[in-house]
């Protein structure tokens, strides 16, 4: 009976626990789901659960223990993959634009890591984005109903792979998935001196879908460059560009693609632009034993259910 | 038999009860110290009206200490007290100082100050927009005298603040056209860009 109600105990901390966290009651945001399932408290819970699982198996009834042994099996399974997840899984975002070419795990700000357990093994590879295809729902051109991309991912013993895949479907391979996410677009800028002399040229990667959304950058100024994008207007597509110093709009008009303009000693030009999305790389080395634990745990369920209905209904016939 | 079922309800619910008194009080102290507060507000138990008067305030303090920053030319000693994030007042010092170092001073000048919206989004952010209609003017740090004329700017700005220990900040601020529309803010202020 004791073990009855630690059962009760645990399972409604671990479920009020959860629900309280994911629901961000007592913080300003909600936090990522991974960092609560793998929370030290929850660790805790689904260690005691199953502590107690085999306490109550050993003491209660130790001659049925034999009878007992499915659950237990599919129950350490669980428990191993749902630790394993949690030291061993990694899931990591980044940014990419048509035609780069970005190493995992790599240099540091490439990769934006969302969780990753202190004993993953994030594997090295590198992956190429060759074409991104933004499609629209056919009732509007301005909404996004997925993307498609094509990515090549090449390992580090050389082997090379080409995969498609899209935002609605991931791609697993090698324990690892891919999956990809939203789309944007990276101008690329020349800032240039009064002399004509390129200062700086980099991509920038902004939030420019839907078109004519408006995002900003900054260099090492206090300028602010405010832009948004219109690829479909007329013969050219255009930039409204809106450079602001503090409470002073510099620059506020209308820059055709491979065009620029003048602003305070220096000009700016935007000569090309790409595509982005997000891609995320997971891997959890704890899922197959995840699997495996839930199909134990339903055999084990049906044969239990099974054989009680057996001995009630012998019970009856003896009557 | 009646009264061992009993019991046993009244163990099932103390058990329960245990479990859930735990996981409130763990999960408030992960929170931190601020916890009661956000709790509060997230179930609309806090009045939001001494919010948004505060927001206000803190804007327009933000305000008059950006005017006398840029227009007293580089007198940092009340930076502290200004209600700004650590990397706004950077930007702004940085601009300040790429005057002083042509022997200039940009004095503001606020004609205008209306507040069109307060949108409190979560217990520690919210953001203002205004209306505003500043005057700019250069002069010579030595002399003090005006070069060249004065630069009107009608402009619209949304203030991005942050709650820090129970004190508004402005975080940044953005910069419209006056016939612009203010687009939607951007979700990456939210995930703290």
């Amino acid at each position: 009976m004791m073990f009855r109600y630690f059962y009760i105990f645990i399972l409604s901390f671990a479920t009020v626990f959860a629900s309280l966290l994911l629901s961000g009651l007592f913080s300003s945001g909600r936090p990522a789901a991974v960092h609560v399932i793998y929370s030290i408290p929850l660790y805790m819970c689904s260690f005691a659960f199953l502590l107690t699982t085999f306490a109550h198996a050993l003491f209660s009834s130790p001659g049925r223990i034999l009878g007992r042994l499915p659950i237990l099996l599919s129950l350490s399974f669980l428990a191993a993959g749902y630790w394993m997840g949690g030291l061993m899984s990694y899931s990591l975002e980044a940014v990419v634009t048509e035609g780069q070419r970005i190493v995992m795990p790599g240099s540091e700000g490439v990769f934006r890591p969302v969780y990753v357990g202190k004993y993953a093994r994030i594997p090295q590879i590198t992956l190429t984005l060759n074409d991104l295809r933004p499609r629209t729902i056919p009732e509007n051109e301005e909404a996004l109903s997925h993307v498609e991309a094509r990515f090549m991912i090449q390992g580090q013993d050389g082997s090379e792979i080409n995969i498609e895949l899209n935002s609605r479907n991931g791609f697993s391979i090698k324990g690892y998935r891919v999956s990809i996410k939203g789309l944007g677009y990276s101008p690329r800028y020349e800032l240039k001196g009064s002399d004509g002399i390129v200062l700086d040229s980099s991509f920038v990667y902004l939030g420019l879908f839907p078109h004519g959304r408006e995002d900003f950058f900054r260099l090492l100024s206090p300028l602010t460059y405010y832009i948004s994008y219109y690829p479909e207007a007329g013969d050219r597509p255009y930039f409204n560009v809106r450079v602001v110093r503090n409470r002073d709009v510099v620059y506020n008009g209308q820059v055709p693609l491979g065009g620029g303009f003048d602003f305070e000693n220096a000009s700016m030009f935007f000569p090309e632009i790409r595509r982005w999305t997000k891609i995320r790389v997971d891997g959890n080395p704890g899922r197959p034993f995840l699997a495996m634990g839930l199909v134990m745990l339903l055999v084990a369920g049906i044969v239990e259910f099974r054989g009680r209905a057996r001995r009630e209904g012998g019970g009856i016939n003896d009557a | 038999m009646g009264r061992e079922s009993g019991k046993t309800g009244i163990y099932h619910l103390i058990a329960v009860c245990a479990g859930v008194i735990l996981a409130f009080a763990l999960a408030m102290d992960l929170a931190g110290e601020r916890a009661l507060y956000h709790m509060r507000f997230n179930l609309g138990m806090i009045d939001r009206e001494p919010i948004k008067e505060d927001l206000i305030r803190t804007v327009k303090q933000f305000d008059r200490m950006y005017v006398a920053l840029f227009t007293s030319g580089g007198e940092y000693a009340n930076l502290n007290d200004m209600p700004a994030a650590n990397s706004l007042k950077r930007r702004l010092v940085q601009d300040v100082n790429s005057w002083i170092l042509k022997g200039r001073i940009l004095s503001h000048d606020r004609h205008a100050l209306n507040i069109r919206k307060v949108e409190i989004i979560k217990s520690d952010f919210a953001t203002v927009e205004t209306d505003e209609n500043w005057v700019l003017l250069l002069r010579s740090r030595e002399t003090g005298k005006r070069l060249g004329s004065q630069k009107q700017n009608l402009i619209k700005v949304r203030y991005i603040l942050t709650d820090k220990g129970g004190v508004w900040n402005v975080l940044d601020f953005e910069v419209y056209a006056p016939d612009s529309p203010v687009p939607p803010l951007s979700k990456a202020w939210m995930r703290g860009k």
